[in-house]
């Protein structure tokens, strides 16, 4: 079972998978926008390193580099950036993930959120404009970014010539994150290491493409919708990278499902509500709280069936006597 | 009746670290998040709830001790809307403080603070007026440092200024003019007090532990805590004994998780 082989993991290893999924994200980022995108890497690398290190200091704990957490934080804040950011701002986010979130709680594999996604989160609050603002780093491609011509109710139509384009990742958006046809891969990858982890992203990217279709937010063909939803922002990115953290994932089976169908819906509805144009970090910290709520409903659920189950079949037993 | 604080200076100790009301109690938040965007701010809020605090305490020790706890607390609400008014009749009638509107309307939220019920509940009506006054000073002055460090902080790094004054900083950050910079500015302080507690009981610890030859350090045998406290007589088998007697032992040695 996959469930069973996942417990024998160790630290390392887990996040020795995130890093060899993110390894193609990166070369990418570095493929599109250069010296811009390994400015940003290099300084998210090493700020997660060193925060971890003095934090490590701090609380008197062995620092271990093997169990890769820190870098694995690290590089998904650097793929979430844009190219053209201040560097300063990749700081702060990745100096929030691991002073606020992973330092304190004990490590990667304790945190109650996403460090991530918390230190994304951060610099999408705090430098909102900056964040955001995708058109820097690449002059020559779009205009604006799919998430805004979404958020603007635009006529978007998919053609051959642009297909190509936002399956590549070669769109307006975050660095590293919009390459569909890299997360696919990845997607393999998890199904082969990780399947149980691998339902919370099914569900997430069902959630989503199923919102998409019923409320298409693009004036055009509204089968396109799902397309152009997957493709714009962080969304695939987060589905392969933050909803899959070990730390968070509830732990039965059927809740990784639940897990991950409101995590997508939280996401759509905040896109389409929301002040962001990018939420899913946001939807991704609201369901990591309701994370540990799941596993007690199922808890429960189970005991409550099983007790049932228990009195049936006394009361049968009783019966024949 | 219970006399409380032998010294000011005793009261300050614990008022101000060891007890702090805002970062070890957690007492009084909503007017530290509320109000404490800019170092004005800070510094009205804070004056206002020292204020609120003493004027309670004092009344509540005075008076109030024979009064039921249900009519106490109306009390304390009602003397917390007469700081709120004398505050507000301050801010429109003398323009010598520069605050913002925001802040106007939060002003009221001193009057139903945690801190000043607490205060009043917990120590004034059980000790008499002198102790008391030195514990709302204690109380107050360690909550208003907070709130001034915390105002200051935030406009420092959220706005770029201080008290009005533009700084010239590389960059600010917007997140922390919100409630949630407050919070995190919080959790940072609130560790750093503790770490300045736990190294200060560290070092008297390890200089007596120095000092005490081995023999006595062998003979040491560790109080039993209240809920640690097992009877034989309360176990029916001899594995449940152990179980609780080997997670007890773990407790004390401080074993388990790393």
């Amino acid at each position: 079972m996959a469930g069973d082989k996942e417990a024998r993991y160790t630290t390392g290893q887990i996040f020795g998978d995130y890093l060899l999924m993110l390894i193609f994200p990166v070369i990418l980022s570095v493929w599109y926008y250069s010296t811009a995108a390994l400015s940003v890497i290099a300084v998210c690398l090493v700020t997660s390193f060193v925060c971890d290190f003095i934090g490590s200091i701090i609380i008197c704990k062995q620092y271990y580099l093997a169990d890769f957490s820190s870098i694995c934080t690290g590089l998904m804040i650097a793929m979430m950036m844009p190219a053209g950011i201040k560097l300063y701002v990749p700081v702060m986010a990745c100096g929030f993930a691991v002073l606020v979130l992973k330092i304190p709680f004990g490590g990667g594999m304790r945190t109650p959120f996403v460090p991530a996604a918390a230190g994304f989160a951060f610099a999408a609050i705090c430098f909102k404009n900056m964040v955001f603002d995708y058109t820097v780093g690449r002059e020559y491609m779009t205009t604006v970014s799919l998430g805004s011509l979404l958020s603007n109710g635009s006529a978007l139509r998919i053609t051959g010539l642009n297909v190509l384009d936002i399956l590549t990742g070669n769109i307006y958006g975050p660095m590293g994150s919009g390459c569909i046809l890299v997360f696919i891969g990845c997607i393999i990858f998890l199904f082969i290491r990780r399947r149980s982890a691998l339902l919370s992203t099914l569900g997430f990217i069902v959630s989503c493409v199923v919102f998409a279709l019923i409320f298409p937010r693009s004036n055009g063909y509204s089968a396109a919708s799902p397309v152009l939803e997957l493709s714009a922002g962080s969304l695939m990115f987060a589905s392969v990278f933050l909803v899959t953290d070990y730390a968070t994932l509830p732990t039965h089976t059927p809740n990784k499902i639940v897990y991950g169908v409101f995590c997508g819906i939280i996401t759509m509805t905040m896109r389409y509500m929301g002040a962001f144009e990018e939420p899913v970090c946001f939807a991704v910290l609201l369901s990591n709280a309701f994370s540990p709520l799941l596993n007690i409903v199922t808890d429960r659920f189970i005991s409550f069936v099983s007790k049932g189950k228990k009195g049936e079949e006394v009361t049968a037993d009783e019966q024949r006597a | 009746m219970n006399s409380g604080h032998k010294s000011l200076g005793s009261a300050f100790a614990r008022g101000i670290f060891l007890n702090n009301p805002i970062l070890i109690q957690c007492a009084g938040l909503c007017p530290v998040i509320a109000g404490t965007a800019t170092l004005n701010d800070a510094l009205f809020i804070s004056g206002e709830l020292l204020v609120n605090l003493l004027i309670t305490c004092i009344i509540a020790s005075a008076l109030l001790k024979k009064v039921p706890r249900f009519i106490r607390v109306v009390i304390y609400l009602v003397f917390g809307s007469a700081v709120s008014c004398g505050a507000l009749y301050v801010l429109s009638r003398f323009n010598f403080v520069n605050v913002g509107l925001d802040l106007k309307i939060l002003i009221p939220v001193v009057a139903v603070n945690s801190l000043t019920a607490v205060r009043a509940e917990t120590y004034a009506v059980k000790h008499t007026v002198k102790s008391s006054v030195y514990d709302a000073l204690a109380a107050g002055v360690g909550a208003s440092l907070v709130i001034i460090a915390v105002g200051a902080l935030r406009e420092i790094i959220g706005s770029g200024s201080i008290a009005g004054i533009q700084l010239n900083t590389a960059f600010t950050m917007d997140g922390m003019s919100l409630p949630f910079g407050c919070l995190i500015t919080l959790g940072f302080l609130a560790a750093i007090l503790k770490m300045m507690i736990v190294s200060s009981q560290r070092q008297p610890r390890e200089k007596s532990n120095e000092e005490q030859p081995t023999e006595i350090e062998l003979s040491f045998e560790p109080e039993l805590p209240e809920e640690a406290d097992i009877g034989i007589e309360d176990y029916d088998d001899i594995e449940t004994l152990l179980a609780s007697t080997d997670e007890f032992l773990r407790s004390l040695t401080g074993g388990g998780r790393q």
